[in-house]
């Protein structure tokens, strides 16, 4: 019993032990603060996945590639057509979704316009409109086929008539049913 | 004295790598390892226009990305960017002693920049739309471009006396001032020449049957070059207003498993450019080519690959000895054309 034979040994030994006491004392405080603190978070990111909306609003989705280049465009208002690095100013107002090429390019659009509400599906080459799937307000619905050279495919059908033309050099080569004589005379006029 | 120094391996490691990451990254104008004299990097988006400073040394480009870039090719140090704020930038030019540069874009201005100093100085319209297309007068005294609703706005770069308006039935897409001062021609589905100091129209030239991308004059002012999406190039005699060539390029480069291939078809020409002597024109465009052609023989005499997407326009050097040219594929490449390695020459 050396240590422990001095007063002042056993007070250092007391308070010693005094002060383990208060470390342990604030260690358990630590630990039931840690407790709370995970079993809230949990809590709360539980309340927030089951608070995630179940559908999302926005105005526009643009879907770019690994470049960084836009190639699905999806919106409430669709951009004007870019073609081969400008983007023409046609007034175009219209809303769906647009396919652009590797350059960026418009090449696809599935759309509907502002004003007179037409739908339509368009495929474009490089800076022309090549064909088109449309379908005015009313019912009258048509498609068009355009080549080069002024060859083009056109079928129409309206609520009183349908019409069949195959277009060679800018002339019709087929035309179904035929232009009547009086129509032919009024467009000669219109000349 | 004995050198020793324990540190030196670890000195010497540091020297190189600091070098290594200097060579890298101050110097953008580096020879790569293709046909190009050199390939200028740093365009976030496509290229959409290019010229060459008047003096020759620098180039001056714009991109979608919405910035114009001053590439100096004398120093070779990093470009200097001019962010605009004017949206995708679609057509920038240069004034004769290099000092101002005009573009527009997106947001509708036609900004007009110090060269310089690298700053905006004068906005000269706000459109309701935007324009296309921009050109100095060869003096550099006066910025035209179309400014929407059958309109052409001529603007003094010194703001001094009033801005005149040439009407036009079309909105031009493309400008190009004749080197005499005097005519200024209009690219659509046709070209329109009018008198640049008047507004009446001279001469209307016919036969694109599609959107006109770009026109340009002869050095002499005898001769113009349109490049259409008809997919044709043609050569005008401008007094006669007659077509003297047809060019059809035909041929659509791409690279098939890192291997370039040619397929056999025609695309849309975006650019076509005289060279300083008058001798022949060069073209590009979707095709992703630069083709050389003959003028007084129509002879395709060569064709340049490199280009990865649409090459958007070209600028010859004022020697003549280079040719520049930008590309969506966000580059822009300088030829050596007195170069024959490499090139494919017919």
């Amino acid at each position: 019993m050396k240590y422990f034979e001095s007063q002042t040994d056993i007070q250092a030994l007391f308070s010693r032990t005094k002060k383990l006491e208060w470390v342990v004392k604030l260690l358990l405080f630590l630990w039931l603060i840690t407790v709370i603190f995970f079993v809230f978070s949990n809590l709360f990111w539980q309340v927030k996945s089951e608070g995630q909306p179940k559908s999302l609003t926005l105005n526009r989705l643009t879907i770019v590639d690994e470049n960084g280049t836009e190639r699905v465009v999806i919106a409430g208002s669709v951009p004007e057509p870019i073609i081969l690095g400008k983007r023409l100013n046609t007034g175009r107002k219209a809303s769906g979704i647009l396919l652009l090429d590797e350059e960026g390019n418009e090449r696809s659009g599935y759309i509907t316009t502002n004003g007179y509400p037409n739908v339509l599906f368009g495929l474009d080459s490089l800076g022309r409109q090549q064909s088109l799937f449309l379908t005015e307000p009313h019912g009258s619905t048509a498609f068009w086929i355009w080549g080069d050279n002024n060859n083009a495919f056109k079928v129409s059908v309206g609520s009183d008539s349908s019409k069949f033309e195959i277009i060679k050099n800018g002339k019709a080569s087929l035309e179904i049913p035929e232009r009547s004589k009086k129509q032919e005379d009024k467009n000669e006029i219109h000349k | 004295m004995k050198y020793t120094n324990k540190y030196a391996p670890l000195i010497s490691l540091f020297t190189f790598g600091f070098l290594l990451f200097i060579s890298t990254n101050s110097n953008q104008l580096r020879a790569q390892n293709d046909t190009a004299e050199a390939v200028l990097r740093g365009h976030k988006k496509g290229v959409t226009d290019l010229v060459f400073s008047p003096s020759g040394d620098s180039i001056i480009s714009s991109s979608l990305d919405g910035t114009i870039r001053i590439w100096d090719l004398l120093k070779k140090s990093r470009e200097k960017i001019i962010n605009t704020n004017n949206g995708e930038i679609y057509a920038v030019a240069v004034s004769s002693n290099g000092t101002f540069i005009a573009s527009t874009g997106k947001k509708g201005k036609i900004l007009l920049t110090n060269a310089i100093k690298g700053i905006t100085e004068k906005v000269f319209s706000e459109l309701k739309g935007w324009s296309q297309t921009v050109v100095f007068s060869p003096d550099g005294k006066q910025i035209a471009a179309p400014t929407g609703s059958g309109t052409i706005t001529i603007w003094r770069v010194d703001s001094k006396g009033h801005n005149r308006i040439i009407k036009s039935k079309r909105q031009p897409t493309t400008l190009a001032w004749s080197p005499d001062g005097k005519t200024l021609a209009g690219g659509s589905f046709n070209i329109t020449i009018w008198n640049a100091k008047t507004g009446k129209v001279n001469k209307i030239l016919r036969g694109h049957s599609y959107t006109i991308r770009s026109v340009s004059f002869s050095k002499d002012g005898k001769f113009l070059a349109s490049a259409s999406l008809d997919k044709t190039v043609r050569i005008w005699d401008v007094e006669k207003g007659k077509i003297l060539l047809v060019l059809k390029p035909k041929g659509f480069s791409r690279y098939w498993q890192g291997k370039p291939i040619t397929d056999p078809i025609d695309v849309p020409i975006l650019a076509a450019e005289f060279s300083p002597d008058g001798k022949y024109v060069a073209t590009a465009g979707a095709d992703r080519m630069i083709r050389f052609w003959e003028i007084n023989t129509g002879k395709l005499i060569r064709t340049i690959l490199g280009h990865k997407m649409s090459i958007t326009a070209l600028s010859f050097s004022p020697d003549g000895k280079y040719l520049a040219s930008s590309s969506l594929d966000r580059t822009i490449r300088i030829w050596n054309l007195h170069k024959e390695t490499k090139m494919n020459r017919r």
